[in-house]
């Protein structure tokens, strides 16, 4: 449980720092000038901290006469910096005209530089200015476009986009991941404490251990591509947990493992992670070091180099295990032509079908995940799957309760869970 | 201390990138761009050099064991040997100290006036910045004055360029004059009265790449065409009810997406959207929430130091 605390602090202490927050700093008032974490404070008084506008363009811009008197502009317009965000990001707003509903507006920027410049077309009444420097003063202005003219709206004030300590939008993600954080510990405790967890069987898993059978009877290697995508893809990772499991077993069955990557620092992990697999089971001097190695980076090469590997070197199972993409059919159909019992697994849904169709056993999305603790057995892994299916469980119920809710009683639901 | 070292500082930086998830001041974001994306490649690039001594070992292995097919292994090692070759003495696009055209360009004179020819490729890059040019064997040096770059535009052209432009003046003292266009590369305006005409071809990565990877790369994406076609056909057998209803649905989802058939059946399109938004959608987000999901676990079982299985086996 010890796990349980720090994470449950080092996620409450954003949660608390919402709490402290005066309420003016929640939805500042826009009209009022700039806010800062500290509070408000207008903007004529920061000349340190802002980059403010020059005096011609402030005078240039505010005189500047609507096109055409007859049409109405835009009501309302107002800029204010998105709140609780990373910065960088004005939103503005404005009305539409009364009398007559234009065709669409235009919203317009003024930098420091004074001089206006086109930001979009649009038919809504709202949009999100981003990509701005922090802490640089903007001022927007928003015509009316309609078939006989133009009408332009006064500028607004000037407005800073700030960045802010807590990004308020991506709560809904810290409460999911706290939900989830405590089904993974709770279960990691059950396991812990002896309590037996059923797994249902994964029949791609299952067959790991025959499959690699196969090999050592037919007296052929076994081809292990764990994805093409790098190391900071969980698909990866998951991808490579399995490569010990699996190159634990080739060391028990004494049967040749060939692993070719794509990625550099994948091979660096994988070839690792088979030289020691091959040292804690007693058999350093079985290791070849020819057996994981790197093909190249280029994704069809690749697939043609696999390609070529089983066709050359006919290994009697393959496992296609990862993340994948266009390739995966290429790579599957291939191995299918050469006889091998091919298991394959990935958590890109659209490559799933293509391994569905060509391979004999493919582990769908959450299994690729599932398959060290399954093949592993260890108690505590075999925790954090019943987390998983305890997660999906409360994603179900969330998704009902808030429907429910948004259907029979108009609440907006979608506005708590979104993530901004 | 082989495992902990690894697992701590893997722990560290685990916190450190969910911390800077839900932070948004620009220290804490800029402090993590640097982790994720400076300090990656300098990894990456030490990755590489690990890569490329496999490469090379494996296939140095192959060649010495005469193992299959391992006049390929030759292959590879000399196209190693020449693109490294090319692309540190070529350059990327040959900027570098090898001469970078055989032959020149192509120069055509029409109605009086002269054109000078480069691929679409270096004509555009040309126009749009030609101080990528810049060549500090100074190649206008030789030019007449006339022929300088506009006051206040000081334009160094390449050796190649500065040859260009000469054969250019040579025409242009022979009667010539030239146009204030190029005309588009593809458009031969040379009726009868070419002047010149030389292959172009650079020595240098791009090139390289362009002429060898790209097709290679095609191809095999092409060959995702056949091997669809019986995938295609395994998938529709309908050896049972699933298989049945698989083949049922594609049927209507492709024909549905001819314009044809919704001419005869006007409902086939709608039908078509409704399994597409609906079965295969519900389908699909399933199995996104499951991956989600079992990203998270994957990723907080590592963290925890609870999935060792990518530090290899064996003890502590």
């Amino acid at each position: 449980m010890k796990y349980c605390f720090l994470i449950f602090i080092l996620a409450a202490v954003p949660v608390f720092a919402v709490q402290e927050l005066p309420e003016d700093q929640m939805f500042p008032d826009t009209n009022a000038g700039v806010h800062d974490d500290t509070g408000m404070e207008p903007f004529v008084n920061e000349t340190e901290v802002f980059v403010e506008m020059s005096e011609d363009a402030l005078s240039a811009t505010e005189t500047e006469p609507v096109a055409d008197s007859k049409l109405m502009p835009p009501q309302n317009v107002t800029a204010f910096d998105v709140p609780h965000d990373d910065g960088e990001a004005i939103m503005v707003v404005w009305e539409p005209p009364p009398e007559k509903t234009p065709t669409r507006y235009l919203l317009e920027i003024s930098g420091p530089d004074g001089l206006w410049h086109e930001v979009t077309e649009t038919v809504m009444t709202q949009y999100r200015v981003s990509q701005l420097t922090n802490r640089v003063l903007y001022r927007f202005r928003v015509s009316a476009i309609y078939p006989e003219g133009v009408a332009r709206s006064e500028p607004t004030d000037p407005v800073a986009p700030l960045d802010h300590w807590l990004k308020l939008g991506e709560v809904p993600v810290l409460i999911a991941i706290m939900i989830f954080v405590f089904f993974l510990l709770w279960f990691i405790q059950a396991a812990r404490r002896g309590v037996e967890l059923f797994v249902r069987r994964i029949s791609g898993l299952t067959a790991v251990e025959d499959a690699i059978g196969r090999a050592t009877e037919m007296g052929k290697p076994v081809l292990y591509v764990p994805g093409l995508s790098g190391i900071e893809d969980v698909g990866t990772l998951a991808a490579l947990n399995i490569l010990g499991e699996v190159a634990r077993r080739t060391v028990h069955y004494d049967v040749k493992i060939i692993c070719p990557n794509r990625d550099p620092i994948v091979y660096t992990i994988a070839r690792e992670i088979v030289k020691e697999t091959y040292a804690s089971e007693g058999r350093p001097d079985a290791y070849d070091p020819d057996s994981v190695f790197y093909l190249v980076p280029d994704q069809f090469a690749f697939a043609a180099g696999v390609d070529g590997i089983m066709v050359r070197e006919k290994p009697a199972t393959i496992f296609l295990l990862g993340y994948f993409w266009a390739e995966s059919l290429i790579m599957a159909e291939t191995g299918a032509s050469t006889g091998a019992v091919q298991i394959a697994g990935t958590d890109s849904v659209a490559q799933l079908p293509f391994f569905i169709t060509a391979c004999d056993y493919t582990l769908i999305g959450e299994e690729l995940y599932a398959a060290s603790a399954y093949l592993s057995r260890e108690p505590m892994l075999l925790g954090t799957l019943k987390a998983q299916d305890y997660g999906k469980l409360s994603f179900l119920l969330a998704m009902v309760i808030l429907t429910l809710l948004a259907v029979l009683f108009g609440i907006d639901t979608v506005g708590w869970v979104e993530v901004r | 201390m082989k495992r902990k070292i690894p697992m701590t500082i893997m722990f560290i930086l685990a916190i450190w990138g969910g911390i800077s998830y839900f932070v948004g001041k620009t220290p804490v974001r800029n402090f993590d761009n640097l982790l994720r994306n400076r300090l990656l490649l300098i990894v990456g690039a030490f990755a590489i050099i690990l890569g490329l001594g496999s490469l090379i070992f494996h296939h140095s292995q192959k060649i010495r064991r005469k193992a299959r097919f391992w006049q390929y292994s030759y292959v590879m090692l000399i196209a190693l040997v020449v693109t490294t070759f090319v692309g540190l003495f070529g350059g990327v696009r040959g900027e570098g100290r090898l001469p970078t055209i055989f032959g020149g360009t192509m120069l055509g004179a029409h109605e009086g006036k002269v054109y000078a020819f480069m691929n679409r490729d270096e004509l555009n890059t040309f126009m749009s910045n030609p101080a990528s040019y810049a060549d500090p064997d100074k190649a206008l040096m030789d030019l007449p004055r006339e022929m300088d770059a506009p006051e206040g535009e000081q334009v160094f052209l390449s050796r190649y360029h500065a040859a260009l432009l000469r054969q250019e003046i040579e025409l242009q003292h022979a009667g010539y004059e030239m146009a204030d266009e190029p005309i588009p590369p593809m458009i031969s305006p040379v009726s009868g009265e070419t002047v010149r005409y030389r292959a172009d071809f650079k020595i240098s990565l791009q090139a390289l790449y362009e002429g060898i990877m790209v097709p290679c790369g095609s191809t095999m994406f092409a060959m995702l065409a056949f091997y669809m076609c019986s995938a295609a056909y395994r998938a529709f057998r309908m050896r049972n009810l699933h298989a049945g209803i698989l083949l049922v649905s594609a049927f209507i989802v492709m024909l549905g997406q001819i314009p044809l058939a919704t001419v005869f059946i006007p409902w086939l399109h709608d039908l078509r959207q409704w399994i597409l938004d609906v079965p295969n959608l519900a389908s699909k987000r399933g199995i996104m929430i499951g991956v989600g999901l079992g990203a998270s676990a994957t990723s907080f079982k590592i963290i925890l130091g609870i999935e060792r299985a990518w530090l290899g086996g064996g003890d502590e």
